[in-house]
């Protein structure tokens, strides 16, 4: 439910599930846009971040590339990304789960 | 009875000890004497005092204050049982160094206080037992134990019930060191969680109330002892629950006070509440507003609140006579210069009265300190540090001399008399704000010229020499 991630309310929830391969979220930004900072907010369950993420990019939605791994953590985990991206789709993987199920509450990039 | 069987028992004695803060040092000792009324320091503590409060029967207390002496504590193992050690991340290397000597000495030490409950494990390195969280559901049963000889090594604020929030015993202090002697709690924790703050980190997100007819209990005493007019409600968040804020505002009225504390933006849509704030005597609040970026409140956790709606929400409250003392964190990930000035000009804008700019500073047990102890990025783990106006941690759009010249920049420019003159105009006048806001401007003007060093601004940013400017300015010009 990537919608839920994106729908600028903080009490709905994407959950991930557990497992392999290891929960991701896709989510289309409608056109090409420039970000260079992800900030996923966790919501009300603030443990539910992902030890380590992957931010990747792609433009037409089939073919990514990874932009950086970095540390989640609690309640907000902020990734800055090492360049300006050009891009309309993002992913956003868990790769390292945390303590609990990595559930997303909002998405915003700057 | 009961009291021939409490003199049969030996009584004990606990020793609660305040570390001297590096922060004491940073504000510069004599100033700070000049600016209180020759007062030893600004707070007294609260924190011992309220330990001292919930000691179980059969321990006798007696506390000191290293911030109010001019030597440092030198410990003995003399009539002591026992020894209580409260410290902030500032006083974490002060308290470890005493902790160590006592233990040497042969006596028990316990540590309790934001920064043994954040890292425990460091603490017992050099305390004998540690306890986290609430004195009042921690210190009694470790007391307990240790007259029963079966101490454990860490005792949890949420292992136990719940005790309500003390009144503090302030007869064990010196009213005459303090220029704050009469602070009084009445709530803890916070409802919010933002990333950089201890408070949720350590107290989680439950917010609790003291009894209002004790804190009116305790207004009047010091009314009455001390002839106090005028309070600090060392609270986090006194208005965090309008419908208990407004009862106790209620009750307040009575008294004929006057006082301030820090709260939330929140109070802005709640026109009942902040009219009882003024008709009790709320002179102004503290709040803060991290940044005018929504951005950056996002990315700081800071969730209950759009930085857009700022500006109307200070207004709402400005209109009900109270003045706001904002505070603005620079160093945030997306922080560059120039949004540390947009800062201040927005806190210009706002006619905010007063306004500080700490550095962020990752207090162990937040987010924050994990994020960048992960990540790498933290430059030290010198507790001495973790004080405001250090940086300690590698900013991502900065330099560290970028920021901490940031900081000294924004205090600078919101103070110049001219953005006084901005902010607060001449009539009505506002005698308190424009003396603090004076006397802030004339010691850091002070500070720069003693030291020979230009005052800073943030058009050295500009400048085509703004490392040479930036350098001077901090008084590395030797150095680079």
């Amino acid at each position: 439910m990537p919608d839920l991630a994106t729908d600028g309310n903080l009490n709905t929830m994407a959950v991930g599930r557990t497992g392999n391969p290891p929960p991701s979220l896709r989510i289309d930004l409608g056109r090409a846009c420039t970000f260079n900072f992800v900030v996923v907010d966790h919501g009300r369950d603030e443990l539910a971040y992902a030890r380590r993420v992957e931010i990747a990019i792609s433009n037409d939605g089939r073919i990514f590339s990874p932009c950086m791994i970095g540390p989640g953590s609690r309640r907000v985990s902020n990734f800055m990304l090492p360049k300006m991206a050009l891009a309309r789709y993002i992913r956003i993987t868990a790769i390292e789960p945390g303590p609990k199920p990595w559930a997303v509450a909002e998405v915003y990039l700057q | 009875m009961i009291s021939s069987q409490a003199a049969r028992l030996p009584r004990r004695k606990l020793r609660l000890i305040n570390p001297r803060s590096s922060l004491t040092t940073i504000t510069m000792p004599e100033i700070i004497r000049k600016m209180t009324f020759s007062r030893r320091a600004l707070f007294m503590p609260l924190n011992l005092a309220i330990c001292a409060a919930v000691v179980p029967d059969g321990w006798d207390v007696e506390i000191i204050d290293e911030n109010v002496t001019d030597e440092l504590h030198r410990p003995s193992a003399e009539g002591i049982a026992a020894v209580g050690i409260g410290a902030m991340t500032t006083q974490a290397r002060r308290a470890y160094e005493l902790a160590d000597v006592y233990r040497a000495l042969g006596v028990p030490v316990i540590l309790g206080g934001i920064h043994p409950s954040a890292l425990p494990q460091e603490a017992l390195r050099h305390g004998t037992i540690v306890c986290r969280g609430d004195a009042e559901s921690t210190l009694p049963r470790a007391l307990r134990d240790l007259g029963a000889g079966q101490p454990k090594a860490v005792y949890d604020w949420k292992d136990g019930p719940a005790a309500p929030i003390a009144t503090p015993r302030k007869d064990l202090l010196n009213p005459a060191d303090y220029l704050v002697f009469n602070p009084i709690q009445t709530t803890r924790g916070c409802p919010h969680g933002c990333s950089f703050c201890t408070t949720p980190a350590i107290f989680g997100r439950s917010f609790r109330q003291r009894d209002i007819g004790e804190i009116v209990q305790e207004i009047r005493q010091a009314k009455e002892q001390f002839n106090s007019r005028v309070f600090i409600f060392s609270d986090d968040d006194v208005a965090g629950n309008h419908k208990w804020a407004m009862e106790l505002f209620d009750a307040m009225i009575p008294l004929k006070v006057k006082w301030a504390s820090q709260c939330d933006i929140l109070i802005s849509q709640n026109d009942k509440l902040l009219g009882l704030m003024r008709k009790s005597g709320c002179l102004g609040v503290i709040l803060g507003l991290e940044s005018p970026r929504s951005g950056t409140l996002r990315q700081a956790g800071k969730r209950y609140v759009r930085a857009e709606e700022y500006l109307d929400r200070i207004a709402r409250i400005q209109s009900f006579g109270i003045s706001i003392w904002g505070s603005f964190i620079f160093g945030f990930d997306t922080d560059g210069w120039a949004d540390c000035m947009n800062a201040v000009r927005f806190a210009q804008r706002a006619k905010l009265c007063m306004s500080c700019y700490p550095i962020l500073t990752p207090y162990p047990g937040t987010a924050v300190y994990e994020q960048y102890r992960c990540q790498g990025r933290l430059l030290t783990e010198d507790w001495d540090k973790y004080n405001g106006s250090t940086v300690v941690y590698q900013p991502a759009r900065m330099t560290i001399d970028e920021l901490r010249h940031a900081q000294m920049a924004a205090f600078h420019e919101f103070y110049t008399p001219s953005s006084s003159l901005r902010r607060l105009g001449l009539w009505p006048l506002k005698r308190n704000s424009w003396l603090a806001n004076l006397a802030i401007y004339r010691g850091l003007t002070y500070y720069y010229s003693k030291r020979a060093r230009p005052l800073p601004r943030f058009s050295d940013y500009a400048a085509c020499d703004h490392a040479e400017r930036i350098a001077r300015s901090l008084g590395k010009e030797g150095s680079r």
